[in-house]
């Protein structure tokens, strides 16, 4: 009997190490070969740093939010387009390689590790969710490449990865959830509405949001009060319980961090349930969405969407006024069809960000191209971005705005827009308290 | 906190309610004649907006286009039970969860290949709000109230009245006498999955109007319908009425009184069941 | 039998060849297998040998993880405290879950097993203070660079699988078959059926807790992602594609999943599909499994 089992047990264990065996063989003939013909110093004129320059992009393409994925790769696309057509990186081919998240950590530091490691990517840009960035981030100084995050908006990933624990080979392009909670309250201060409620996602993002939200809309305005709160887990098909349950506090402003297909659904039956006229003031709605100016919501709801609520996104197309910006979108309309998302511009930026590191650096060392970013300025269609050393956040400023329907665009457009300079309202480090308020609000109020 | 308050609140926890029975309905009915038990129902429902959604483009009329992408649903559901999932009948359930996830996975990529990754909407219908208890109930609630009220009394007078019925009935209650009996099973099993499938898709059509229709939304519905399946006794479609009901109502009291905790209040009435009740509250031992 | 011991020395020798090989990325998805392989096997222990598809055995796994994490990150633990404390942890979540679930069976037990995992999953959501939310808790240390972490995850792989395999090959393990066979009469033969598969349980979720200890200090982070449900479905779906009739069918089922979703989604972005069709082809066409298959054709029994 013994015997019998240990044979058994031999037999099995051989054959799982034929599975290993043949898997690992797989696996590895599949595994590009890893050229890299990085020259040390500056190349001589007319040679190339590296015959193609890869860059892995990461987000989500799969699932309900796969259109975040692909809103991002129009922008990755079009830059690399653009950027090949007009002779490449010093002469050097980009080449994008795009992989799933699937909105999950483990997925996403998996595909990071494969971009670096077997495909031979110099650069990883993308991730949507906060998440997912956080895991990340953390295997960035093992695979020992930059990773510029475009969407993911988590505070702590600049604050407590970057400043405090250290870890410099990751930068943020898209401007963080500052946007959504501080910069939010500043348009909340200005607003008579002094009773606010929230309905958010049921997850980190929501929570960062509404706190920051809270914290900074109680020193600017003392007198206002937060009546209330509703929960929406991801994927929420009937908002009306929520939405009664909120107006039930009777608030006359309401916060939502809703976005993608949820955002959707939320903003018909809010209408349909009377909380838009719940939170109505003289002049739009009290109603804040900071993430409402999604090109995928927009087209989704139309004039569905009433006017003169506040909506924002990491960046709005008709903000700033310069040509550079006037150019990047008429280009990805002519690429696409379609105005390009925060996410489109931001990946964009990512990907000409590169460009100008390698020309600038004319190397791939990752600690010569942390030293040359940081304290740098780019110029994207976004406006200037300062890439702040101590966090490795790119600060640039994002106007919030009133929705308008003009039929002369295919989506709705943001008129009498709201920018506060960036440094005034990102928070600095050591990240221990929130930016200077009162005379903040002066010169907002002396604005207004 | 006024009573009206709580009425409110409950009127609107039976209209959310309905959408875990619509779905939750064709799952437990299939499963009550066929015994397999559809993790792609969720599919069908997604397939249900989408079709709705197009045939809609097509015709811009609602109520015709709900009922045409249910019959496409319905026959894509009849196609999937005779090509793959007859083959697996009377197998451990482990093997038709996992088959049906294989076609779920199928059926997501399918619909970002045909309709795009960007969710789709369709114009709002059943626009305005009526005043109850002094507060303003959308008419879309009382018109998903109709629609799970009426679904029910067609499915019982389809299962009382009907021959069809009475087979489907005969055949889920003693499969052995009913085949002795001259009853063509291949076929009941057919119609029975059929049927399913249609209430998936009916669901998805149903909810397009208020909601939206993007890929893998279906994910999100499967597990609240096997939550409801479980409670209400696995194939009693009595039983998913009732513990929809009660789900649809936990949730819409939970977002009153314990905003912060309802993301675990289905589960935790799953296990408060389960552990009283092993088979549900209408299953049979 | 004498070949197919030196085939499985050499084999097993080769797959410690790897991290020699210098491909980094080739080291960690070979250990993530490793990881996912004691995952699948602690699993079966319950599935395929006490015949109970559990459909929460995420909750073993992240439940080791997560204490694992919250000791060493948050509360200033050392490495070999929180790894123990870890794998304590499943052990006293398997012996909770298996009192209460235990006496439920075929879909009521995978569902409540669900129940409990979700809820779960529930608390770590919204316990931010202690478990970080969504976001989860990073920086979990390794303890050791990764290409020696990576010997002494396979060793303690070895060991583990070791002793399931001894576990299985028991008398408890053979009672656990006859149960699964013929409940009746193994308690007529004055057995109680509830303690075995308790015993069970405690064996399969403490040993999917160190696989979540291991899969922690691999990816330096603990999410969510890995407490929700289709986190548990993985071990299902690899055990099918395996076998679950033999101790190596889930080994061998995982390895065929993690390479195939690699590899698949290397070269497309609609991976699902692809994925989808080979699912479905394998419960259609492959029931019993590789291990079925190889059974059937190779070792003709």
């Amino acid at each position: 009997m013994a015997e019998m089992t240990r044979r058994d047990f031999i037999k099995y264990a051989a054959a799982l190490g034929i599975g290993l065996a043949v898997g690992g063989g797989i696996g590895y003939s599949l595994r590009k070969p890893e050229v890299q013909v990085v020259k040390e110093g500056v190349p001589a004129v007319g040679e190339k740093i590296k015959e193609t320059i890869k860059i892995g992009h990461i987000a989500i393409f799969s699932g309900p939010f796969s259109t975040y994925g692909e809103l991002q790769k129009r922008g990755s696309l079009l830059a690399m387009e653009e950027i090949n057509k007009a002779g490449g990186i010093l002469g050097s081919k980009v080449e994008i390689i795009y992989r799933d998240s699937a909105a999950k950590p483990a997925e996403a530091v998996k595909q990071v590790r494969s971009l670096v490691e077997s495909e031979g990517c110099d650069f990883i840009i993308g991730i949507d969710s906060s998440g997912v960035v956080l895991g990340v981030a953390e295997v960035m100084p093992e695979v020992n490449k930059l990773l510029f995050v475009t969407h993911a908006a988590t505070h702590k990933l600049t604050e407590e990865l970057v400043y405090k624990k250290g870890i410099k080979e990751v930068f943020r392009i898209a401007v963080p959830v500052y946007q959504d909670g501080i910069m939010a309250a500043f348009i909340a201060s200005q607003l008579p509405a002094t009773k606010w409620a929230c309905v958010h996602p049921d997850y980190e993002y929501g929570y960062a949001s509404w706190e920051l939200f809270q914290k900074t809309l109680s020193k600017l305005r003392p007198d206002v009060e937060f009546v209330g709160e509703a929960w929406a887990k991801i994927g929420t098909t009937d908002f009306t319980p929520l939405i009664s349950s909120v107006m039930e506090k009777k608030p006359d402003g309401i916060h939502t961090v809703e976005w993608g297909v949820d955002l959707f659904t939320f903003v018909r039956q809010a209408k349909q349930t009377g909380l838009f006229d719940a939170v109505k003031y003289d002049g739009g709605y009290a109603w804040i969405n900071p993430m409402g100016y999604s090109v995928d919501a927009m087209e989704a709801l139309a004039t569905e969407y009433p006017e003169n609520c506040w909506i924002s996104g990491r960046y709005v197309w008709m903000y700033p006024d310069t040509p550079l910006n006037k150019k990047f979108v008429k280009a990805h309309i002519d690429r696409w069809g379609h105005f390009p998302a925060y996410s489109g511009e931001t990946s964009y930026t990512a990907v000409y960000l590169i460009k100008k590191l390698i020309e600038l650096t004319k190397t791939l060392d990752v600690d010569t191209h942390i030293k040359a970013l940081e304290d740098m300025v780019v110029f994207s269609p976004a406006g200037a971005r300062y890439i702040r050393k101590e966090d490795h956040q790119a600060m640039y400023e994002v106007p919030y705005g009133q929705i308008k329907h003009d039929p002369n665009y295919s989506i709705p457009v943001l008129t009498n827009l709201q920018a506060v300079p960036a440094e005034e309202y990102y928070r600095h480090p050591p990240f221990e308290d929130m930016p200077p308020y009162k005379d903040l609000y002066k010169k907002v109020m002396a604005k207004a | 906190m006024d009573l009206n308050a709580i009425a409110f609140q409950l009127i609107l926890g039976i209209a959310s309610a309905m959408l875990y029975w619509i779905v939750s309905s064709g799952l437990t009915f299939t499963f009550g004649v066929t015994r397999v038990l559809n993790f792609a129902h969720g599919a069908f429902y997604m397939l249900g907006a989408y079709f709705t959604l197009s045939f809609f483009a097509l015709t811009q009329n609602y109520l015709l286009s709900l009922f045409l992408g249910a019959v496409i649903v319905a026959l894509i559901g009849a196609g999937c039970e005779r090509g793959l999932i007859s083959r697996i009948y009377g197998l451990p359930i482990p093997f038709q969860l996992i088959l049906t996830f294989g076609l779920v996975l199928l059926f997501d990529d399918l619909v970002r290949i045909f309709w795009g990754s960007v969710p789709k909407m369709m114009p709002a219908q059943f626009i305005g709000s009526i005043n109850v208890f002094g507060r303003i109930l959308p008419v879309f609630s009382l018109y998903l109230i109709f629609a799970g009220v009426a679904i029910a009394l067609v499915l019982y007078f389809l299962l009382s009245k009907t021959d069809w019925g009475v087979e489907i009935r005969a055949i889920t209650v003693d499969p052995e006498t009913a085949m002795c009996s001259g009853l063509n099973p291949a076929f009941l099993y057919a119609t029975a999955f059929m049927f399913g499938s249609f209430l998936a898709g009916l669901g998805g059509g149903l909810y397009l109007p208020i909601s939206s229709a993007s890929p893998g939304m279906g994910e999100h519905i499967i597990i609240y319908a096997f939550i409801v399946t479980v409670i209400g006794g696995l194939g009693s479609i009595k039983g998913a009425f009732v513990s929809a009901l009660i789900i649809g109502i936990i949730e819409s009291l939970g977002a009153l009184f314990v905003p912060w905790m309802t993301i675990a209040l289905p589960y935790i009435a799953l296990s408060a069941v389960l552990l009283v009740r092993p088979e549900g509250i209408f299953g049979e031992e | 039998m004498k070949n197919e011991s030196i085939l499985l020395i050499s084999l097993i020798f080769l797959s410690l060849l790897i991290p020699l090989s210098g491909n980094k990325y080739l080291l960690y998805l070979t250990l993530k297998i490793w990881i996912l392989i004691l995952y699948a096997i602690a699993f079966n222990v319950i599935f395929g040998y006490s015949g109970l598809l559990s459909f929460g055995h995420a909750l073993f796994f992240s439940g080791s993880a997560y204490a694992l994490a919250i000791l060493v990150v948050k509360a200033g633990y050392s490495l070999p405290i929180g790894f123990i404390a870890g794998i304590a942890a499943a052990a006293v979540f398997s012996v909770g879950v298996g009192f209460l679930s235990l006496r439920h069976r075929e879909i009521h037990f995978a569902m409540i097993t669900l129940a409990f995992s979700m809820m779960f999953w529930g608390i770590v959501m919204k316990w931010r203070d202690v478990t970080g939310g969504e976001d989860g808790i990073a920086g979990v240390p390794r303890g050791m660079p990764i290409f020696w972490f990576y010997y002494f995850s396979v060793a303690i792989i070895l060991i583990c699988a070791y002793i399931i395999y001894s576990f299985v090959r028991s008398d408890i393990g053979l009672i656990l078959e006859g149960i699964r066979e013929n409940e009746t009469r193994v308690r007529f033969s004055g057995h109680s059926t509830l303690k075995y598969r308790l015993y069970a349980m405690i064996v399969s979720g403490t040993f999917t807790g160190v696989a979540g200890s291991l899969w922690a200090m691999l990816d330096r982070t603990v999410t969510p992602s890995i407490s929700h449900w289709s986190f548990s479905a993985m071990p299902v779906i690899a055990t099918l594609i395996g076998g679950p009739q033999s101790f190596l069918g889930p080994a061998i089922g995982t390895v065929i999943y993690v390479i195939a979703q690699d590899v698949i989604t290397k070269y497309t972005l609609y991976w699902q599909f692809i994925l989808g069709i080979v699912i479905v082809s394998v419960v259609l066409f492959f029931r019993g499994g590789v291990m079925g298959i190889l059974e059937k054709f190779l070792w003709k029994r």
